[in-house]
């Protein structure tokens, strides 16, 4: 583990995401997908607009470090490619949040074990 | 393949091509009765689940000696507990303790664990791993007591590909071998066991749950249902996603769907595939090649242009996607309700693209099942009101059809 990344919000040189840290680096699926649900499409497109630009130098920055052994910042960067896959659809398929005939997040649950 | 393509695509638009090729199943359309009577939900409990081979895990789950899971049969009111024993084989026994009835393991359903006896927490009998009464507390107090004869209650398990089904009748009609027959052709030594880091969802919808599979046996509603989602893999020479087959066996069905190649990606899933792509190459992590023409035509890491459903009767639904394999449960809770588990497995990701495309498979995958779950609630509450008496079913929605007939059959002409 890299103790220096650890303290900062996101690893070096990923500074410009920072600011969508607090709202979209989540670790849990059914957390970001509470967050995309609950968002408006404005939200949505910011944090696309921006990260989709970004996610190949984070994933580039990401493949290179053991997968098992991510500081906690780099854990908050993969986070966010996660929660860019999670608005992606609401983006670029469905212009809303999410489609009008899906259950609600609530009612379809990521479990640990079936 | 241009050119056959094109002659395909006539052939499968031309004419109604299913029901005169599977004549047994009479005229088109589905009784509506089924799915809201109270009378024929009771009849499958007596009459179809206690005689049909139930999946129920995998054997990487348990892979020790010890290792065990719970597994709830709701239809059937069971609790197994599916266990390891210390000749390594899999075994699966009612979790009812046989001194005065009290489950021996209390985790929900899906929880695994590790243990060298199962002990009852109300009085202690304690059973060994091959089901056996070990050990009875003020042993000399009981009158009569036959240990040898008051083991767990076993039932009957065995393993298809790594699958772990069970029966619950005492003698199983039929052997899982036969019972599983030609679903499970081309699937012979598919390494699922390879692509066993399993992403799970649960969901309980209020629907019958002969409704919800019924939506996973045509293609018919894509276009419409899955409008913005999916309607990109809908190619312009098949527009209503006629089947490239379908196959009704005796108990199970397979259907094949086309899936167009040339559909344009969106920008997300364009990274995501070009990650999987770059990540092939740089790794061992690869879909293995014993499981191409399971999968469909595909080569490595381009997309697939046909999707096959195996539907394995009566509540097993079995995917083989890119890098992995969906496998799709339902289990009925009351006529109108359902719980629906979902697996989706993949290789264990070894870098973080792997990761990201493993969640962006499944995601893209997932905003379209949530569609598939809301769309049935209605159609219950639509039945449910009586005004239609019949399902109507069109050529292409066979499938539909087949699957209820053989419940149908089942509660009809089984007797328990």
């Amino acid at each position: 583990m890299n103790t220096a990344n650890s303290d900062r919000p996101l690893p070096e040189g990923f500074e410009d995401l920072e600011q969508f840290v607090e709202q979209w680096a989540r670790a849990e699926e059914q957390a970001r997908m509470h967050k995309r649900w609950s968002s408006s499409l404005e939200e949505i497109q910011r944090f696309y607009d921006a990260m989709v630009l970004r996610v190949e130098p984070a994933l580039d920055y990401l493949d290179a470090r053991n997968i098992e052994t991510l500081s906690a910042s780099e854990n908050r960067l993969l986070y966010l490619t996660y929660s860019l896959v999670e608005v992606a659809n609401a983006v670029e398929i469905y212009g809303q949040p999410a489609s009008p005939h899906a259950l609600p997040p609530e009612r379809f649950v990521p479990v640990e074990r079936l | 393949m241009p050119v056959s393509q094109a002659a395909d695509a006539d052939s499968y638009l031309s004419t109604k091509r299913w029901f005169a090729k599977y004549p047994g199943l009479g005229a088109p359309g589905v009784p509506a009765e089924p799915f809201i009577s109270e009378e024929q939900f009771s009849l499958e409990r007596q009459r179809l689940w206690p005689n049909v081979w139930l999946m129920v895990g995998r054997t990487e789950h348990i892979p020790k000696p010890g290792d065990y899971f719970i597994k709830e049969i709701p239809p059937l009111n069971a609790s197994l507990i599916v266990v390891r024993g210390r000749d390594r084989v899999v075994r699966a026994f009612h979790n009812v303790c046989s001194h005065r009835g009290s489950q021996l393991c209390w985790e929900r359903s899906g929880t695994r664990g590790s243990t060298t006896s199962f002990k009852c927490p109300y009085h202690g009998f304690t059973y060994d791993l091959e089901g056996k009464l070990r050990f009875v507390p003020d042993e000399e107090n009981f009158y009569g007591l036959e240990k040898d004869r008051m083991g767990l209650a076993g039932v009957a398990t065995d393993t298809w590909e790594g699958f772990i089904f069970v029966h619950l009748s005492p003698k199983p009609a039929e052997t899982l071998r036969a019972y599983i027959g030609e679903i499970g052709d081309g699937l012979a030594g598919y390494p699922f066991h390879e692509q066993a880091y399993q992403y799970s969802y649960r969901a309980v919808l209020n629907c019958n749950w002969k409704l919800l599979i019924s939506s996973f046996l045509e293609g018919f509603h894509v276009r419409s249902l899955h409008a913005a989602g999916l309607r990109r893999f809908v190619s312009s020479n098949n527009p209503y996603s006629h089947l490239d087959f379908v196959k009704l066996l005796d108990k199970h069905r397979l259907i094949s769907l086309f899936v167009n190649p040339t559909a344009s990606p969106t920008k997300l899933a364009d990274i995501a595939f070009s990650r999987y792509r770059k990540s092939l190459q740089s790794s061992s992590n690869n879909l293995p090649s014993s499981g191409a023409d399971a999968v469909g035509k595909t080569s490595k890491g381009s997309a697939l242009d046909k999707f096959l459903i195996r539907n394995i009767f009566p509540n097993f639904q079995l995917n083989l996607v890119m890098g992995g394999w969906y496998a799709y449960q339902f289990w009925p809770l009351a006529v109108d309700r359902v719980l629906w588990e979902t697996r989706m497995c993949f290789s264990k990701p070894v870098n973080a693209s792997q990761k990201f495309f493993q969640y962006y498979a499944r995601y893209a995958s997932r905003d379209n099942l949530m569609e598939d779950g809301r769309v049935t609630e209605h159609q219950q509450l639509a039945i449910k009101s009586g005004v239609i008496k019949k399902l109507t079913i069109q050529d292409e929605e066979i499938a539909v059809q087949h699957f209820n007939k053989v419940v149908e059959d089942y509660t009809r002409t089984t007797s328990a």
